[in-house]
């Protein structure tokens, strides 16, 4: 069984006003696809990832980690996980 | 969606909806696959009474009932996640899921060819030493059977192994 990878996809996508189907065209991919990563339901391959982090040019690690990332607010209160 | 104004339309849109074929049809175009469960089991176990009855009775029409069930299985398959959508490429997860689903199928039937064939070579060589008399295929018809037999497996075991790879529908498709 694959670990879970958790992503930030969501919250850029929102941030940067962008629409399910506008990332999967820009990364090549269905738009179900894309609501699955967010959704935690799928893992994607490291290709994909880089080219998710690629459109929001972000690092892939700032996007994909196995552990949760904190929430905005936890983030805004400084009481996030920096890594 | 049902029609509204005409009450004779309404009545045959009614008429229409009733037979859910178009509630299929509007799934089939929202892109989302269909996750069949129960059917495929369905068709799995009439297939199986197909290929008794063809073994029972090689002059029956058991045969007929296992090409009727991969005419159905044909339509699960289309409808289900191993379905190629009009007009869509599969992306890295559709494919990974098609892949899945097959590798299960594929391996479900070989295992029962292997089993199969190997029951049909005890049989022969049992009834040639009179020791016992297994089924084997004898007529073209017996070999039509055991061959759909195997396509149905194989379609059968891939889309229930695909509906389970496939996630739930998103709940805002609209986005």
């Amino acid at each position: 069984m694959a670990r879970k990878i958790y992503n930030r996809i969501a919250v850029l996508r929102t941030e940067a006003s962008m629409t399910r189907k506008a990332l999967a065209e820009k990364v090549g991919v269905n738009p179900q696809t894309i609501g699955f990563l967010e959704r935690g339901d799928y893992n994607p391959s490291l290709e994909l990832a880089l080219n998710v982090a690629a459109v929001f040019k972000l690092p892939v690690e700032l996007m994909f980690s196995f552990r949760p990332f904190p929430s905005v607010a936890e983030t805004l209160l400084g009481r996030g996980d920096p890594s | 969606m049902t029609y509204k104004g005409d009450p004779i339309a309404e009545k045959l849109d009614k008429l229409a909806e009733a037979t859910g074929m178009p509630r299929l049809q509007r799934r089939y175009a929202s892109g989302n696959p269909i996750r069949f469960r129960l059917l495929p089991l369905v068709l799995l176990a009439i297939a199986a009474a197909g290929l008794a009855l063809q073994i029972a009775e090689p002059l029956s029409l058991g045969y007929l009932v296992i090409l009727t069930v991969w005419s159905v299985t044909i339509l699960v398959f289309t409808l289900g996640p191993l379905g190629q959508r009009a007009g869509r490429r599969w992306d890295e997860r559709e494919a990974a899921v098609v892949r899945k689903g097959h590798f299960m199928g594929l391996l479900i039937a070989f295992g029962a060819a292997v089993l199969g064939s190997l029951a049909f070579g005890m049989g022969k060589t049992g009834a040639m030493i009179r020791l016992w008399d297994i089924w084997t295929p004898q007529s073209g018809l017996d070999w039509l059977a055991v061959n759909f037999f195997l396509l149905v497996l194989e379609a059968n075991v891939a889309v229930i192994a695909a509906s389970a790879a496939t996630p739930e529908p998103l709940e805002d498709e609209e986005e």
